[in-house]
């Protein structure tokens, strides 16, 4: 039987996840939990029901077609998914008129990502451009991730890819696949390991390995800093990341990423608390001076990327 | 109102002349900016001018044939033209008195302009001021005389009561039945090479070879004398401006203005009598052609077509001979950017409607393929990018045509300018005009030497007749297929019948319904065309339209006749999208799925969903839409098209033209859709219907990418121009790698046969209405460092958040 993955999203004209024109392929599933995480519904490793209060017309002809009786109407209105229940059959999310059901995450064959991804090969080829894959955590499916690359590299004979990753993977998957990605965008969140675990749910250990040993191997790296007010964008912490990065072989390219509040309406439609209520998104000026203290060491760093 | 004052005339210092900075780091010069302030505070104006004209010569003309009194009208106009040279202009020429505004054609169609006289200067779309004395002067001198005699009363009378029918309830729009039928692609480039006397010396030839046994003898003599003095008269108007030009030299204090105003009076001895030399010259001979075209009928889009092509050899000409700079040529091109911005065209208030906006489809082309198919990309059409760069005027439209060979660096300086935000340059596949045109019969030469009129029309330049008659609303043939020719919103009976919907037992009845209700319009479409050509044939010769287009000299038939070389007609269908994605539901969830009932929804769409907005939601997101690369709508897009094409194809008009498709819709698609129904897509009676062959607003939900697969698959060559609406964050063309980034989306677009592509730069006022009408704008991507999301899935108080970036560019 071949290998399916989670896939929660199959987007293309991605103009941001690399060069060129590119389709990019988000896998489900993530070790770490990053408070400010604007893709909750990435998280998790099985599909999620989501409902977007907005779209409701309380028919209510989801709860009539759902054969577990997992759908519930909470006396304050909207719906509840009885997680236990729900087999995610789909069979509520095809009748609602309002689109207002959603099921994040379908499980597919590398033939029918891939037949996905190849439509936009013109474009891959008139900018440079190609497949990216990211996540939630793509290393999290580090099989089907392997047999996809393969697959696009070798036998669609594909153009140009990306993997987004945080890095947290046993060495021998990054190894497996390694050969088959052309650039990584690797996220470095925090230098300090206690507050890599207090922001993420896990110390940054593998992270920091793995990416010393991607860089050995001379695989083409930039990192990716999320910057978030209050949490990492420290002075010693961006040192700390300075100094590190500038130790890496090949790399020095650091792009940040300013927090943005953009994912907090996906927690309430998840129906999820946010870690980060309070706080707003990082000014242009915040992302300027970190991007000048950055480029002291010498590094190539960009906003936004 | 304030007009500025003409009566200086000083040189105005320029600043460029004196630095010697690169042409590409200047913007508009100290006097182009000057003509940029003066259009923009002009405020459009009516004038009586010559209207009076041409009403005192027809009254002394009775009698006399109409060939011969269109060239003395011709003639009279020139004569009694107010002639004005406004402060620092080095190219010279007015259509009227003030810039921006606009003559009346009395003998073509008053009767809107008595109608809504007193409303002109306040309507919504549009207004144009009328002073007292224009009004006075109108009614007591001009209106009377016209009754019965324009055109449009005469179109009122020959058009028979049905058609006037389906053109008042929205099946048929036909937009020369208020002015002419324009689509004016002039050889200008005859007019460079030859001068008006080469034109006239080529009328004598014809005219010597006139066989006395033909029964059209007297006539075709008569066309012939017509075109002579259409000639003059262009001759004559050069002629005047120069005598005003001297006469301020004379009176010049400023001896830099001076010299300028003697050169231009020299220039305008010159031409356009005799053939062009220096690129001055020749873009002077141009606009006094232009002038002409524009004082001679009231038609839109009077295009320059392939403009950097037939200016280049005078170019090459001053720069080699080191008569002109780089920079002093460039801003001779700025300067006839202003100069098509000065012009504007007064339109009855229903068409202010269906076109609202002032500029009038001057479609200037650059780019492209040369004749014998090599890359014409030069270095006047690098200075029209800047032209419009540095102006930033709405006018004239700037087209990039764009073969597979066209050198990147003009494609990327393209979409450079682009992300400026006018929408403009609009970008063309050359190869695919091309193959198009052979298709229509044009030699390979002709085709590749063609040029975009009007918005996206194809167009063999000088030698050219595109009737483009109006619009035809797919979307309502459809409304009477499923209401057995029914009226949805008057119950009037229009169409054939069809039988009765709720009997249809397979989706091929459908579809079968709407081809017959598709075919019985478009032959009446075709009778109301040959009816108004007919009328236009018979009452509105051209004379000098026909001295500049090929072959109405040789053959001795005006252009109005059919006297062209190359002649089409074509129909524009609207609503595409709408009518794919209404057969989509139907086919869905009547017949394949059978969740709806046809009787379901048949009541739903006379009701306007009232009530049933589960069963109206369900055919929203439940349905496959076109433009989503996805098979099963796809296919349907492609055969509402082919239906269409079919039809269309089927007939010819009276002057032995064949007809054939394009697909835009000009913003026709708004006041159609207010006189359509409720669709089965889940549209709302009277709501917008699709634009083009774009996807329903909002419907192409999967990104840019896959709504241009959807698009590319219909038969764009098969059409004479399809029109594509893109919107694009300002983010997502900030950086030279996103130039990059849009010009492959164009190649790859261009690659699977699509014609034609524009940009909307998502601003301020679209993220606005993505607030308000959310329903439309469901396709919104929005992204915003490294993030992307559906605009209208994010909270009101996000959005606030990114209405204000917006402001900085995202
Ligand atoms: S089917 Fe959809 S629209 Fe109806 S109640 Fe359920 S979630 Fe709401
Ligand atoms: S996905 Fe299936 S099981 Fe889960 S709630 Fe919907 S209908 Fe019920």
């Amino acid at each position: 039987m071949q290998r399916k993955g989670l896939v929660f999203d199959i987007r293309s004209y991605a103009i941001h996840d690399g060069p060129g024109l590119r389709t990019t392929v988000f896998l489900k599933g993530c070790p770490l939990h990053c408070v400010w995480c604007c893709n909750p519904e990435s998280q998790t490793d099985s599909p999620d029901l989501l409902w977007l209060a907005e779209h409701c017309l309380n028919c209510d002809l989801c709860r009539s077609v759902c054969p577990r009786g997992a759908l519930n109407t909470p006396p304050q209105g909207g719906k509840s998914v009885a997680l236990e229940l729900c087999d995610h059959c789909g069979a509520c999310v095809n009748q609602c008129p309002g689109d207002a059901l959603n099921l994040m995450g379908r499980w597919l064959t590398v033939e029918e990502v891939l037949a996905e991804v190849m439509k936009d090969a013109l474009c891959f080829e008139n900018s440079g451009g190609g497949l990216t894959l990211s996540g939630g955590e793509p290393m999290a499916q580090a099989a089907f991730a392997t047999d996809l690359l393969r697959s696009y590299k070798r036998e669609e004979k594909g153009l140009h890819t990306v993997m987004e990753t945080c890095g947290v993977a046993e060495w021998a998957s990054f190894q497996r696949l390694a050969e088959d990605v052309d650039l990584f965008l690797y996220d470095i969140k925090h230098m300090d390991p206690v507050e890599h675990l207090r922001l993420t749910g896990r110390d940054n250990r593998l992270i920091l390995d793995n990416a010393s040993a991607l860089a050995q191997m001379g695989r083409e790296i930039v990192i990716r800093l999320p910057l978030i007010p209050g949490k990492n964008d420290s002075e010693a912490n961006l040192i700390a990341t300075a100094e590190f990065v500038r130790k890496l072989p090949g790399v020095n390219r650091i792009d940040i990423l300013p927090y943005h509040r953009l994912g907090e309406p996906k927690y309430r439609r998840l129906g999820l608390p946010y870690a980060l209520a309070g706080i707003s998104s990082l000014g242009n000026e915040c992302a300027e001076s970190a991007q000048q203290l950055l480029q002291r060491f010498g590094l190539e760093v960009r906003i936004g990327g | 109102m304030t007009v500025i004052s003409l009566k200086a005339h000083r040189a105005v210092p320029d600043e460029s002349a004196s630095q010697s900075v690169p042409s590409e780091v200047q913007g508009a010069s100290a006097r182009v900016r000057l003509g940029m302030e003066r259009n923009r505070c002009t405020p459009p104006e009516l004038h009586v001018e010559r209207a009076v004209s041409v009403t005192h010569c027809y009254r002394e003309t009775e009698g006399l044939s109409l060939f011969t009194r269109r060239g003395r009208m011709l003639q009279r106009i020139v004569s009694e033209h107010s002639v004005q040279i406004q402060q620092g202009e080095l190219i010279v020429g007015m259509k009227t008195l003030t810039p921006r505004g606009s003559p009346v054609f009395p003998e073509i169609n008053c009767s809107w302009v008595e109608r809504d006289l007193d409303r002109l200067a306040t309507r919504s779309s549009t207004p144009f001021f009328v002073s007292d004395r224009t009004k006075q002067i109108l009614r007591a001198e001009v209106f009377p005389y016209w009754k019965d005699r324009q055109i449009s009363d005469r179109i009122t009378a020959a058009v028979p009561a049905d058609i006037w029918r389906a053109d008042e309830r929205g099946l048929i729009y036909n937009y020369f039945r208020s002015r002419t039928i324009g689509h004016i692609n002039a050889g200008y480039d005859k007019v460079l090479t030859k001068g008006m006397a080469g034109i006239v010396a080529d009328v004598e030839g014809s005219l010597s070879r006139l066989d006395k046994q033909d029964r059209d003898c007297v006539h075709k003599r008569q066309f012939l004398e017509s075109v002579i003095l259409a000639c003059e008269a262009g001759v004559s108007l050069a002629g005047r401006y120069a005598a005003e030009t001297l006469r301020l030299a004379a009176a010049e204090p400023d001896p830099l203005r001076q010299a300028e105003l003697e050169r231009t009076a020299a220039i305008l001895n010159r031409v356009p009598a005799k053939p062009a030399v220096t690129f001055q010259e020749a873009l002077q001979s141009f606009w006094m052609t232009h002038l002409m075209i524009n004082l001679e009928t009231d038609g839109h889009a009077f295009g320059p077509g392939r403009f950097d092509q037939y200016l280049y050899p005078y170019y090459r000409h001053s720069i080699d001979s080191g008569e002109i700079t780089q920079s002093h040529a460039q801003e001779l091109v700025d300067l006839i950017w202003v100069k098509f911005d000065e012009i504007t065209l007064a339109k009855d208030s229903g068409e202010a409607q269906t076109s609202s906006s002032y500029p009038e489809f001057q479609n200037l082309n650059i780019g492209g393929l040369t004749r014998a198919g090599h890359d014409a990309v030069n270095e006047v059409s690098y200075l029209c990018l800047d032209a419009l760069e540095h102006t930033m005027l709405p006018q004239p439209g700037l087209s990039a045509q764009i073969a597979s060979l066209t050198p990147p660096k003009f494609l990327l300086r393209c979409c450079e300018v682009l992300r400026l935000g006018t929408g403009m340059p609009a970008m063309f596949n050359a190869d695919s005009m091309v193959l198009g045109m052979v298709n229509r019969g044009k030699t390979l030469g002709d085709a590749r030497a063609s040029s975009l009129n009007g918005c996206v029309a194809t167009f063999c330049g000088g030698k050219d007749r595109m009737a483009s008659s109006g619009y035809f609303n797919l979307a309502k043939a459809l409304e009477l297929a499923l209401n057995n020719g029914v009226d949805r919103l008057t119950g009037e009976v229009l169409g054939p019948q069809t039988g009765d919907p709720r009997d249809f037992t397979c989706f091929e009845e459908v579809v079968a319904a709407f081809k017959v209700q598709v075919e019985h319009f478009v032959a009446l479409k075709v009778r109301y065309d040959n009816t108004v050509r007919d009328i236009y044939a018979r009452y509105c010769p051209v004379p000098f339209t026909s001295a500049v287009i090929d072959d109405c000299i040789a053959n001795a038939v005006d252009w109005h006749s059919g006297g062209s070389h190359y002649k089409i007609a074509t129909m524009s269908g609207v609503a595409v999208g709408t009518v794919a994605d209404a057969l989509s539901a139907i086919r869905k969830h009547v017949f394949d799925n059978h969740t709806v009932g046809m009787a379901e929804l048949i009541d739903a769409l006379d009701c306007n969903w009232k009530g049933q907005e589960i069963l109206r939601q369900t055919l929203v997101n439940k349905t496959p839409h076109y433009g989503n690369d996805d098979a099963f709508a796809d296919e349907l897009a492609v055969r509402v098209q082919d239906i269409f094409c079919t039809a269309v194809e089927s007939h010819r008009d009276t002057q032995g033209a064949q007809y054939w498709v394009d697909l835009l819709p000009t913003t026709s698609h708004i006041a159609l859709g207010e006189l359509t129904g409720a669709t089965p897509d889940g549209r709302q009676a009277m709501a917008w219907l699709s634009e083009g062959v774009s996807p329903v607003q909002g419907h192409d939900w999967k990104g840019p990418t896959a709504s241009n697969r959807s698009v590319a698959k219909l038969d764009h060559a098969r059409t004479n121009g399809t029109l594509l609406n893109i919107k694009i964050s300002p983010q997502t063309v900030k950086s030279d790698r996103d130039l990059h980034n849009l010009a492959a989306l164009i190649r790859a677009y261009f690659a699977q046969g699509g014609f034609h592509m524009q940009f909307n730069i998502i601003d301020r006022k679209i993220l606005l209405d993505a607030m308000d009408r959310p329903e439309l704008h469901r396709d919104l991507l929005i992204r915003v460092a490294g993030y992307s999301d559906y605009f209208v899935l994010l909270s009101k108080e996000i959005q606030q958040e990114i209405l204000s970036r917006a402001e900085h560019g995202l």
